[in-house]
């Protein structure tokens, strides 16, 4: 299967106490979903147990609008990992989703990796199969 | 410590030699760096009772370094930390003395930081399984400090229109000062145009914008003003200490706020609060270069220039040697070698005693010719403040506040 980074780099581990299952079960079906407080209302990324918002406990997981703007960027030309010493350049954006509360996704930008970046772009969710689990990346609306 | 202020000094400072080979261990250098400072200061090694480092795990612990100095310790704390420890853990050695645990503290921070343990995922370091806040950014190939921070910078540039041109004078200057100083591991003048011109790491950063990753090991030795009056050097006095200050999330740093607000924006009040003194009366900053713009925001956010005026403060002659307030006499992180941060703490003491080792013939006994030109002197004209901002991540820092 076709993946923005090359293979070799360690696999993420979902945490052991199943926080996160319902974000990596989401993603293998395209769904992207983030954390919702039930009492305040408040969206969170990264899974956490408690709201930061209102210190609830009670949070809820949704599936959101896979749509965002380019918050910030950066485009990697050394690697830091075997597996990607013939990798570079590659781009990773932040990606601000404002149908969620305006929280904010570390991915890569799908496409040429020398195309110029703009801060402000929109961008759409895409999921990246991998064995067993899926990434969600970012391609320009 | 509004209360503590001028009560404890820093006494005696040590390090090894800078190097990417250093071919020893960290205890090796450990003991080396601290049995310089306690000569440094004229102590008999029984008179230091106390002793911290810190480390992530890549460095000896203080029970093992004391004991090969004939010091028997009556308290000791190894922590897990990088760039934001050496301000904290002098705050904490002074409270630790303060406590009636000891009486002297021997802070060290030894590193094989380019033999052993380099900046980033490398090493045994890359094959560790991805967990917790980590799958967030590292499947997506980010995870050396400077992927970590890079972010941070280019939103900075879109803000307030701040260029990787004007961050680039970081270099410029602390090269021109690591030139004067015979123990830095890059004594060679670069200039803006070098900079610019170096390959790109992780763009917005060029190779030239990063830190010397170094082999090096480091130490200050702190006590009361009272024992520090009988000692042999002029005591640096320790008026206000802000340490491990964070922002509101430190993991997902960039998930929350203008990611441009780094930790200085919290500690500012602390300790100029504590030092009862302004970003006006300062003389000499150490504000922490990991990288040419860790400088630069620490520097606005701690109040010597407007927030997104930072460009124009680095860029304005002002952080160089015979500007108004220079910036890491030493050449720090950038150009003398990376140390965690703790050389820049040692550079802005011997700056209060007036003996940097320049190259000026009557450097020890404080006799400067205060001619910053190549080769030649980088005392600051009787400096009577300095400042350390330090910087583990845009989400935590430190800070101390000197006089003499
Ligand atoms: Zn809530």
């Amino acid at each position: 299967m076709k993946t923005y980074l090359p293979s070799g780099l360690p696999k993420p581990v979902p945490q052991p106490d199943g926080l996160d299952a319902p974000y990596w079960e989401g993603t293998r079906r395209g769904e992207l979903r983030v954390q919702r407080c039930r009492a305040c209302r408040a969206w969170q990324w990264g899974p956490e147990w408690i709201c930061h918002a209102c210190l609830s406990f009670d949070l809820a997981w949704e599936a959101i609008d896979g749509r965002g703007t380019i918050y910030s960027w950066e485009r990697v030309w050394h690697p830091v990992h075997p597996a990607l010493e013939d990798a570079g350049p590659y781009l990773v954006v932040l990606v601000e989703l404002p149908h969620a509360g305006g929280i904010r996704m570390i991915g890569n930008l799908l496409g040429d990796p020398h195309q110029t970046v703009t801060i402000g772009a929109p961008v759409d969710a895409v999921f990246e199969s991998h064995e067993d689990h899926a990434l969600v990346q970012w391609r320009l609306t | 410590m509004a209360n503590l202020k001028d009560k404890y000094c820093i006494v005696g400072v040590g390090e090894t030699e800078f190097s990417k080979n250093s071919g020893r261990t960290t205890k090796a250098m450990a003991v080396e760096a601290v049995r310089k400072a306690i000569l440094d200061a004229g102590l008999k090694a029984s008179d230091v009772d106390g002793m911290m480092s810190y480390q992530n795990g890549d460095s000896t612990f203080a029970p093992f370094v004391g004991p090969d100095l004939g010091i028997r310790l009556n308290f000791y704390m190894d922590v897990v930390g990088g760039g934001s420890s050496t301000e904290a853990l002098i705050g904490l050695a002074i409270g630790a003395i303060e406590a009636g645990m000891c009486k002297t503290v021997a802070l060290f921070r030894s590193m094989n930081g380019y033999t052993e343990f380099r900046i980033g995922g490398t090493g045994a370091r890359s094959a560790a399984p991805v967990r917790g806040a980590d799958l967030a950014q590292v499947p997506f190939g980010m995870r050396s400090a400077g992927q970590n921070f890079a972010m941070t910078f280019m939103r900075h540039m879109y803000d307030y229109g701040t260029t990787s041109e004007q961050v680039a004078h970081v270099k410029q200057a602390h090269s021109r000062h690591a030139v004067n100083n015979p123990k830095a591991f890059e004594k060679k003048r670069v200039t803006v145009q070098d900079v610019l011109h170096s390959r790109w790491i992780c763009e917005p950063l060029h190779l030239l914008d990063c830190c010397l990753e170094t082999d090096n090991a480091t130490c200050v030795i702190v006590t009361s003003a009272e024992r520090a009056r009988d000692l042999k050097q002029r005591p640096a006095y320790i008026m206000g200490v802000a340490g491990r200050v964070s922002k509101p999330r430190v993991d997902y740093h960039w998930a929350h706020g203008p990611i441009s607000r780094v930790a200085g924006y919290y500690a500012k009040d602390i300790v100029f609060g504590q030092a009862g003194i302004t970003p006006e009366d300062v003389d000499i900053t150490g504000s922490y270069d990991a990288f040419t713009f860790t400088t630069m925001l620490q520097l606005e956010e701690y109040g010597f220039c407007k927030k997104g005026e930072g460009g124009h403060y680095v860029s304005s002659g002002i952080i160089e040697l015979g500007g108004k307030r220079p910036n890491n006499t030493s050449g720090g992180h950038l150009c003398e070698g990376y140390t965690h941060g703790m050389a820049m703490v040692v550079e802005n003491v011997r700056q209060l005693r007036g003996t940097v080792d320049d190259t000026c013939p009557g450097a020890a006994e404080g006799k400067h010719t205060y001619d910053y030109s190549p080769g030649k002197c980088r005392q600051v004209k009787d400096p009577e403040i300095t400042m350390n901002l330090g910087w583990a991540m845009p989400a935590t820092g430190s800070a101390l506040i000197m006089r003499k």
